[in-house]
């Protein structure tokens, strides 16, 4: 049931709950638990962040769905920026250093290869995520959805037994 | 619209007070469970934990219960512990760091046995891979034998075949690899001939003997000295590559002269090959001390050298990034990177443990011991303190007398500089079957010293039994003249002294053995058996050398001869080229005093250029009135001769090569 609630929530942000802006937000921060290893610190900030900041929470979760496969087959990639970063840059290492000695920094395992490439790999992916969400949101709603609402197959569904069964979760 | 959802904030105050509630009560397991992996991982066998305390509030650790399999006897415990209570500093926690100020350890078991196996499926292989490269090591070093059977029956030299001995075939690679550079030598000698460069040379000398300014005119002296000079760049090229040739053939000579060298090195192991093949004992003391004591000092060694290399793997000395497998996880673990620094906190530090060690049991080493370590530290070049570890002992109900071990590892700096003091007085030291004499020496109560120092990767050190109530059984020893010898000799001992010493690098020392046992041994069997030990050896050894003499004889002359012989014709075709060299310039100087000299050194023209590159003269002397000579002076190497080395038109006063002055005596007619 809560599967299908969160479906439902899903597709209600795909079609009209929020902005453009606010979906792709938050798909671009669900991607970051996807990318990066979950048990760490900085996803605790991205989750804290996605409850607190007025961004779509399902958008975030869609995010962590669809990029969780990626991080996982990025995983090798991931692993030798970090160890370019952390272990073959000497210019680097008093950064490092000065990190690894503050409170708190370390909790963060920024020292681990594939925690510090799956990072960098999402900071430079977040942009493009974003405008791409933001961009494909706007033409779902735009150009596809009003064509799927006139298919045959969507009118079948909708006079289905099984859409009035997934009408009866609706939360409002 | 509003930027934050403020409604979220008290559904996110519940989940991370739930979360720290959680982590509260689950801190004792996940240490637990940490402890056990990280454990069983380093040792390569079960680590068991029965309970973890962790009081953060009070910043306490209470382990029980703690149980390490031996890795190799996995229903036997390396050690177990009943109770460590450690105080933790909070701030470093972090940081990730473990610091602990005090901690103390009770009820220590050694060897314990266990209630399951602690043996794990797959091992890490990387576990116990220490122990293996140590156990390869003890191996590889050669233990001999000792056998007295040599000594007592008839010595058979057909035993001794020329194809198992290593001489002749030393031998034959240095005639092989003699004939073989002999060959491509006078090949390389063939093909820098000099003859058609001399017969060139002499057939020019020939055309120009008697020639005069008035035959040749001047065109024609020009010309002939150029000929003359090419003739001698020519003679000077081929010099020169007989001159490399010569250089290279000395290096050659030198190592089949090595070769040669090496022929005593292989007669002597035939020689030690031939006497063991026979079972003749050596009977010089420093080779039956490894003989009889061999085994027994590289099992007792082995394990000093585990803890030693262990200290470096896990107490890495200097402040270089380490890297770690990442933790296990269902994504790529990647590796993690420590970046260690000075006066920082080290991912463990114990300021201070005491331990209170009860060694149960009727064994050797039972009773109480106390032990204190100060500033361990997993990585003391950040603590910037050596690991020091004292142990001494508190109760003599059983076991040794006394005991005092002080470890220092001074691991501070990336020179290590470990050393181990152990003192155990009043011990019951080990019985020992005699190899090869059969006889069991029991060696009682005694003193067990050792000493080992390690300084970067060099070892050096000393273990040493020493006792004075030595009973002895005749074991196994047979009958016969030589084992009553044996006997006679080894019962009448009282006090041994077993000497292992040790030196080299740590990742393979070496091992010397020294034993009063093996000198009592070979000064009675000299004693007693000189003529027939004389005899046999003598036998041996002229077996051996007839086998190798002539092979050697034959190594030595196809060197010698090699060596005479490429000499030889390196030396004559030196010796030609330089007579005909001398030859050309005697008539390079006749050409020479035929015409004046800017003729004959036409093609000496001087540099257009200066050969030195500099902005502007050394000494500019800007509105100096009266220093105009230093001005003139040319930066670069313009000789000096007439007009200030100002040349015009191809008028060179300077003096070019051979530059002298002729000073004609002579008396002038009136």
């Amino acid at each position: 049931m809560l599967l299908l609630r969160l479906l439902q929530k899903l597709v209600r942000t795909l079609n009209s709950d929020g902005t453009p802006g606010q979906v792709a937000v938050g798909i671009a921060m669900g991607s970051v638990l996807g990318l990066t290893p979950l048990v760490n610190l900085h996803n605790v900030l991205i989750i804290a962040a996605v409850f607190l900041l007025n961004v779509s929470l399902p958008a975030a979760m869609l995010g962590w769905i669809l990029f969780a496969p990626i991080g996982f087959l990025f995983d090798p990639w991931f692993d030798a920026i970090g160890r370019v970063l952390l272990a073959d840059t000497p210019g680097l290492v008093p950064m490092w250093t000065a990190l690894y000695n503050i409170p708190v920094v370390p909790l963060s395992n920024y020292n681990n290869t594939v925690v510090l490439g799956s990072l960098i790999g999402w900071i430079v992916l977040a942009a493009p995520i974003f405008y791409l969400a933001r961009w494909g949101v706007g033409l779902y709603r735009t150009k596809v959805l009003p064509r799927l609402l006139d298919t045959k197959v969507f009118k079948l569904v909708r006079a289905s037994k099984l859409y009035n069964l997934y009408q009866l979760f609706q939360t409002d | 619209m509003s930027l934050f959802r403020w409604r979220a904030v008290t559904p996110l105050a519940l989940l991370l007070g739930l979360m720290v509630i959680g982590w509260y009560f689950l801190l004792d397991s996940a240490v637990r469970r940490t402890i056990e992996v990280v454990g069983t991982d380093l040792v390569g066998a079960k680590v068991d934990l029965a309970e973890a305390h962790v009081r953060l509030a009070g910043g306490s650790v209470v382990l029980r219960g703690l149980e390490v399999t031996n890795p190799d006897a996995p229903m036997t415990n390396l050690v177990q512990i009943d109770e460590i209570v450690a105080g933790l500093k909070l701030g470093p926690l972090l940081q990730k760091k473990i610091f602990i100020d005090t901690i103390a350890v009770r009820g220590v078991r050694f060897g314990t046995a266990r209630k399951t196996s602690g043996a794990i499926g797959n091992p890490d292989p990387r576990s116990g891979a220490l122990r293996r490269l140590i156990s390869e090591w003890a191996s590889s070093v050669p233990v001999p034998e000792f056998s007295i059977a040599g000594l007592t029956g008839i010595v058979n030299v057909a035993a001794i075949r020329p194809e198992n001995l290593r001489t002749p075939e030393v031998a034959l690679r240095i005639r092989t690899a003699a004939d073989s550079v002999r060959q491509s030598w006078v090949g390389q000698l063939q093909s820098l001939d000099p003859a058609p460069v001399i017969d060139s040379a002499r057939a020019l000398a020939q055309r120009l003997q008697g020639a005069s300014l008035r035959s040749l005119g001047v065109l024609g002296v020009v010309r002939s000295v150029q000929s003359v000079r090419r003739t001698l760049d020519d003679v000077a090229a081929v010099r020169n590559g007989i001159e490399q040739l010569r250089q290279s053939i000395g290096e050659g000579i030198q190592t089949l002269r090595e070769g040669v060298e090496g022929l005593a090195r292989a007669r002597a192991v035939d020689l030690a090959d031939a006497r063991n093949l026979l079972q003749i004992p050596s009977l010089d003391a420093p080779d039956i001390s490894p003989a009889l004591f061999g085994q027994v000092a590289l099992v007792r060694i082995q394990p000093l050298l585990y803890w030693a290399q262990m200290a470096e793997r896990y107490i890495p000395p200097g402040l270089d990034p380490r890297r770690r497998p990442g933790p296990s996880r269902a994504r790529l673990a990647g590796s993690s990177v420590e970046f260690p620094k000075e006066r920082g906190y080290a991912p463990l530090t114990v300021a201070f443990a005491e331990i209170d060690l009860q060694l149960g049991g009727e064994g050797a080493v039972a009773g109480r011991y106390r032990v204190q370590i100060v500033d361990f530290s997993s990585a003391p070049s950040v603590h910037g303190r050596p690991i020091r570890i004292s142990a001494s002992r508190t109760d003599a109900g059983t076991g040794p007398d006394a005991v005092h071990l002080m470890v220092v590892l001074d691991h501070v700096t990336s020179h290590i500089r470990d050393s181990v003091n152990l003192r155990i007085a009043g011990w019951q030291l080990p019985s020992i079957t005699l190899p090869g004499v059969g006889v069991r020496m029991d060696l009682g109560h005694g003193v067990n010293e050792l000493t080992l120092v390690r300084s970067g990767d060099s070892l050096t050190g000393s273990w040493l039994w020493s006792s004075s109530q030595v009973s002895w059984d005749r074991g196994s020893i047979g009958s016969g003249r030589v084992n009553d010898i044996l006997w006679r000799t080894l019962s009448a001992l009282r006090t041994v002294e077993v000497e292992v010493q040790i030196a080299g690098n740590i990742a393979g020392p070496r091992l010397a053995v020294r034993s009063n046992v093996a000198s009592a041994i070979s000064r009675s069997l000299r004693r007693e058996l000189a003529n027939e030990i004389v005899a046999a050896e003598q036998r041996v050894r002229d077996e051996v050398e007839r086998l190798v003499a002539q092979p050697i004889a034959d190594a030595r002359a196809s060197v010698n001869e090699v060596t005479a012989t490429v000499q030889r014709l390196v030396t004559q075709h030196q010796e030609r080229l330089d007579a005909v060299k001398v030859e050309l310039e005697a008539k390079l100087r006749e050409l020479g005093r035929l015409l004046p000299l800017p003729l004959a050194y036409w093609h000496v023209v001087p540099s257009a250029v200066s050969h030195v590159q500099l902005a502007r003269p050394g000494d500019p002397l800007l509105r100096v009135q009266m220093a105009f000579l230093p001005l003139g002076q040319p930066p670069g190497c313009a000789p000096d001769g007439e007009q200030d080395g100002e040349y015009l038109d191809r008028e060179a006063h300077s003096l070019v090569d051979d530059p002298g002055i002729e000073i004609n005596v002579g008396i002038e007619l009136v």
